[in-house]
């Protein structure tokens, strides 16, 4: 008898089911908080890491991954499974990211967008591989906007439409700050 | 010898120049070593990048996330219901296709379809009483569009009814009767996360 994943009268095998999520998703949807409990352990360190590398803010990561999380279980009702689960959170948790960050107002981007910011990382948390923390900690110490474009391009795939949307930007600043990012963080790494 | 520029290095390794000026750039590659160790270092950062892992948060974030949702509570009823609606469409199936071996009886069905609908009502019924407990917490205006939405769908039930012959399969009927049970189902769980 195949294990279950799930006790009861909604049991799922783990056999019939290779790829549980679009189950669980199916079932969060339906107001099944013990799903997406379940959703939330199998993304959450997807999240985490993305709103940690665009923000650079540890504490303030933790913050913005959980709502990304409460948004996700508000707007369940409009995931319609064109895309991948993971995808479509993520893009809720860049959303939240940059909501969060234009709600601070321009006075903090302004101070954190220091040019002389690489040479403080700040970056605490700790990724699997010695490379990784190198590539993390460099990250974090790019000046704001530039990590921003750096990650949302080179680590999550946007275009630069996309970015320019997403950040109010020209297409040509989301290029110049993305070989900003490229070019402080080859200087970085070669050091 | 004169160099491209940072952004057309940039622009060849993501692959956004025309094939004029790429095969340009690349003519240059292949005579100047500067520029070549850009570009290696420009694919390794972005290969590094794109494979960047996971990073789990230092605590569980789950408690926060739980006490800050709006939780339905009450998610239990609508698989209830919805399975009564599953087993509506099943029955409805049965008749239209045929019934497999051994044919059960006009009498198995119609029971099994009064026990779905008796096992739908009672979901529906307690929905409807959660809302009314909750009303207090919707807006008037959300209120009334509710109130008028399911006394359409209750005056279309009560009339399907009236129509749908007990004793026979009576398809239509029992077809338009689902459809009506499915939407008040819908509607009563939608208003029930609002209000939660």
């Amino acid at each position: 008898m195949p294990a279950t994943e799930e006790r009861g009268v909604f049991a799922i095998s783990s056999q019939d089911a290779p790829n549980p999520v679009p189950a669980l998703v199916g079932r969060a949807r339906d107001g099944d908080f013990t799903a997406y409990e379940r959703l939330y352990h199998r993304h959450v360190g997807g999240i985490y890491a993305l709103c940690l590398r665009m923000t650079a803010d540890p504490a303030g990561a933790e913050d913005l991954t959980q709502q990304a999380f409460i948004r996700g279980w508000e707007r369940l009702d409009t995931f319609r499974g064109e895309s991948e689960f993971a995808a479509w959170l993520r893009r809720i948790a860049v959303n939240v990211v940059l909501s969060d960050r234009r709600s601070r107002g321009r006075r903090f981007e302004q101070a954190v967008d220091d040019p002389e910011a690489l040479e403080t990382p700040q970056r605490t948390a700790s990724p699997a591989s010695i490379g990784a923390i190198d590539l993390d900690r460099a990250i974090a110490g790019l000046p704001q906007r530039a990590r921003e474009v750096f990650v949302l391009h080179d680590v999550e795939g946007y275009r630069h439409a996309e970015i320019a949307k997403l950040l109010e930007i020209a297409v040509g600043t989301s290029k110049t700050q993305l070989h900003r990012a490229r070019r402080l963080l080859r200087e970085v790494l070669r050091a | 010898m004169r160099h491209p520029s940072e952004e057309k290095l940039n622009d060849c390794v993501d692959e956004l120049l025309p094939e004029g000026e790429k095969l340009e750039v690349r003519r240059h590659l292949d005579e100047c070593p500067e520029c070549k160790q850009t570009v290696a270092e420009l694919r390794e950062l972005i290969d590094r990048a794109s494979r960047l892992g996971e990073i789990e948060p230092p605590q569980d974030l789950l408690p926060g996330i739980r006490t800050r949702t709006k939780r339905p509570g009450f998610g239990w009823m609508r698989w209830v219901a919805a399975a009564a609606v599953v087993g509506f469409v099943a029955l409805l199936a049965v008749w239209q296709v045929g019934a497999p071996a051994p044919e059960p009886t006009i009498e198995t069905l119609l029971d099994d379809f009064r026990d779905a609908e008796t096992q739908y009502i009672r979901a529906t019924n307690e929905l409807a009483q959660r809302l009314e407990e909750r009303r207090a917490d919707l807006e008037p205006n959300v209120l009334a569009v509710l109130d008028s939405n399911l006394a359409q769908i209750d005056a279309a039930i009560a009339e399907v009814r009236l129509a749908l012959d007990p004793e026979r399969s009576d398809m239509q009927n029992r077809q338009m009767l689902t459809a009506l049970y499915d939407k008040k189902l819908q509607l009563l769980w939608r208003a029930s996360r609002l209000s939660s």
